[in-house]
Formats: structure tokens, C-alpha cells, sequence
């Protein structure tokens, strides 16, 4: 087997292991930087409405954030900003919580574009816990310490049994770090989503 | 200024309690190719007597990883994709607690990639 089938078996095995059943996906249009228009494929419809939503941290719950067209599938007119989480929602006429359907959940990340624009660290609401953005190290890596703390905040207010399943990474690569027939796809976007699905995934499966 | 007063002994109090604290690190060992490697690091000043280095999948649960750490040491290959903090106590008084770090499953070097 060469390495370009190994890197396909292992990523086949990678998504199969993680990706759950969801009615639809969510994820950016440009996978490979921002910003980050959101793309939507739901299932079981048409719905009589959609509509995108964040989780707010501060609340604790999904806020709609754009409502949509009434389609299935498409693309949402304007970017979203990042360091947040998304999801898109279709919903039978009567707008009842029970008729809703959403998405699986997808990242948009932070990206400084200086240190200067980063805290030193970020902390839960109930200040349980201090993560640190270690500020001596690279951009990316202050930026991936950064969207790490966002992450960790949304998980602690979600709670173990509301969090949906993650978005799968356009290029997954596997715990070894990507291929080098890989290399040439993985940006500092890239990077990062792999990074934060991975984490996002071990904290909702308590790997 | 008397309104500022205890402004500024509240932020003397902070700073000397912030100074007190030991830091958990994670810190990069080489640039092999493209990938960064890390080690984790941890050094005082401890007010606590015995300190056990924790990790977990949450930042909320945590599991036992390493126990009677030394006031300064490190893990070479700490396991990935997890959060790290040290727990400190005196008898069965916990009271010390770092700043938690994440160790991620690869991390590219510098200028790497785009």
C-alpha cells in the first residue's frame, strides 16, 4: 500500500470514527482561510424556515445570528465572525422547538493578526479555570491558545449532553500530524480546525 | 485619590499573590521538518507542599498524571490533545492551582506553512 492510500484509509478511519449522524452540515465556503461565509445542507425538509445560530457563552444558549432563505442548501450573504460556533436550524412552520432540526456545529476561529490583540489568557465565567495563551510563543500558536480558551468556554456552558457533533474537517489529518502529500493543503486555517475539532470531539466523547 | 487608595492595595494584594503562584509552560523542543514538538514545564515559587501535575479531555474533569513533582521539572512527551494544570495542597488543604495550558496533536514551525 503506498502512502497515498495509507493517508486515505487512515483518514477514512479518522471520520468514521468520529463523524455522527446529523440531519445537516454546516462549515465556511473558503476552507482554506477567512473569511468565513457559511455554507448549510440540511436534511429531512424543506423546513418553512432557517436560520443561523451562535452559541452564547455569556447566556449559555443558541442566538440567531442571520435568518436564511428557505432552502435546504446554500451559502449565507454575509461573513460570520470568528471565535464563535455555528449551526443552522430548520424549523417546521409552527416554529416549535421539537420540529427544529440542526446542524452539525462548525468553528470559526479567531485570527489576530497581532499579539498585541490577544489576552494573556482566558478564563471560564464561574472562574473555574484560567487557560493561558502563551504570549512568548509564535502568532499561530497564540492564536490556537486563544480560540482554545473560546472553545473551552463554549464547552463548559453547553454541557456534556447538548453538544452536537463537529463539522468533519475538509483535510483531516491523524494524531501523527498531516502527510507530506498532505502538507500542501494544511494553511494555518486548516491547522487550526483540525486542532479544534480534535479537541471539541475528545471533550464531547470524553475520549 | 483617596477613592484610588483601595484600587491600588487591591492590585498590590493581586500582584503579590499572582507572584506566588508557579507557572505550568508548554514549551517547544525542535522544529523537525514542519512540525513543532513540545514539552510541558513547570517551576515555582510553591506555597504548597506537595504538587501532582493533572490533565484531562475538559478543562472541567481531571485525572491524575504525575505525582510529588519537583519544584522545577518536565514531561518530554506529555500526551496530546489534553489540558494540563498542577495541583498543589498542604495536608488536605488544596489550595494552589495553575493556570491551566493545552497541548495540541501537531503544531507547525514558524513559517511553515501559510
Amino acid at each position: 500500500m503506498n502512502k497515498i492510500t495509507t493517508g486515505l484509509v487512515l483518514m477514512i478511519l479518522w471520520q468514521t470514527s468520529y463523524a455522527d449522524q446529523s440531519p445537516g452540515l454546516v462549515k465556511c465556503d473558503n476552507v482554506q482561510g477567512l473569511p468565513c461565509k457559511l455554507v448549510w445542507n440540511i436534511a429531512n425538509g424543506p423546513h418553512a424556515y432557517y436560520r443561523v445560530e451562535r452559541f452564547d457563552t455569556k447566556n449559555g444558549n443558541w442566538i440567531v445570528v442571520q435568518p436564511l432563505p428557505r432552502k435546504p442548501r446554500g451559502v449565507t450573504v454575509n461573513a460570520v465572525s470568528g471565535g464563535s460556533l455555528y449551526r443552522v436550524v430548520g424549523c417546521k412552520p409552527d416554529r416549535a422547538a421539537e420540529s427544529c432540526v440542526g446542524s452539525s456545529v462548525h468553528w470559526v476561529p479567531f485570527q489576530a493578526e497581532s499579539a498585541a490583540d490577544l489576552p494573556d489568557s482566558v478564563r471560564s465565567s464561574t472562574g473555574d479555570w484560567e487557560l493561558v495563551v502563551h504570549k512568548d510563543a509564535p502568532l499561530h500558536m497564540q492564536n490556537l491558545d486563544y480560540n482554545v480558551g473560546l472553545l473551552t468556554q463554549v464547552l463548559d456552558r453547553m454541557g456534556q449532553t447538548a453538544r452536537p457533533p463537529m463539522t468533519v474537517p475538509e483535510y483531516l489529518y491523524s494524531d501523527q500530524g498531516p502527510t507530506a502529500e498532505m502538507l500542501p493543503d494544511i494553511t494555518l486555517d486548516v491547522w487550526m480546525q483540525n486542532e479544534l475539532y480534535r479537541l471539541y470531539e475528545g471533550a464531547r466523547r470524553r475520549r | 485619590m483617596r477613592r484610588k487608595l483601595p484600587i491600588v492595595l487591591a492590585s498590590l494584594v493581586l500582584v503579590t499573590v499572582m507572584a506566588e503562584a508557579g507557572q505550568l509552560v508548554r514549551e517547544p523542543i525542535s522544529c523537525l521538518g514542519p512540525s513543532q514538538l513540545y514539552f510541558v514545564s513547570w517551576f515555582g515559587p510553591w506555597k504548597a507542599g506537595v504538587k501532582w501535575l493533572e490533565y484531562g479531555v475538559n478543562a472541567t474533569s481531571w485525572d491524575w498524571y504525575s505525582g510529588f513533582l519537583e519544584d522545577v521539572g518536565c514531561i518530554s512527551s506529555p500526551e496530546l490533545n489534553r489540558y494540563y494544570r498542577i495541583m498543589g495542597c498542604r495536608g488536605n488543604n488544596c489550595s494552589q492551582q495553575t493556570a491551566s495550558i493545552y497541548v495540541p496533536s501537531w503544531a507547525p514551525c514558524e513559517g511553515a506553512i501559510p
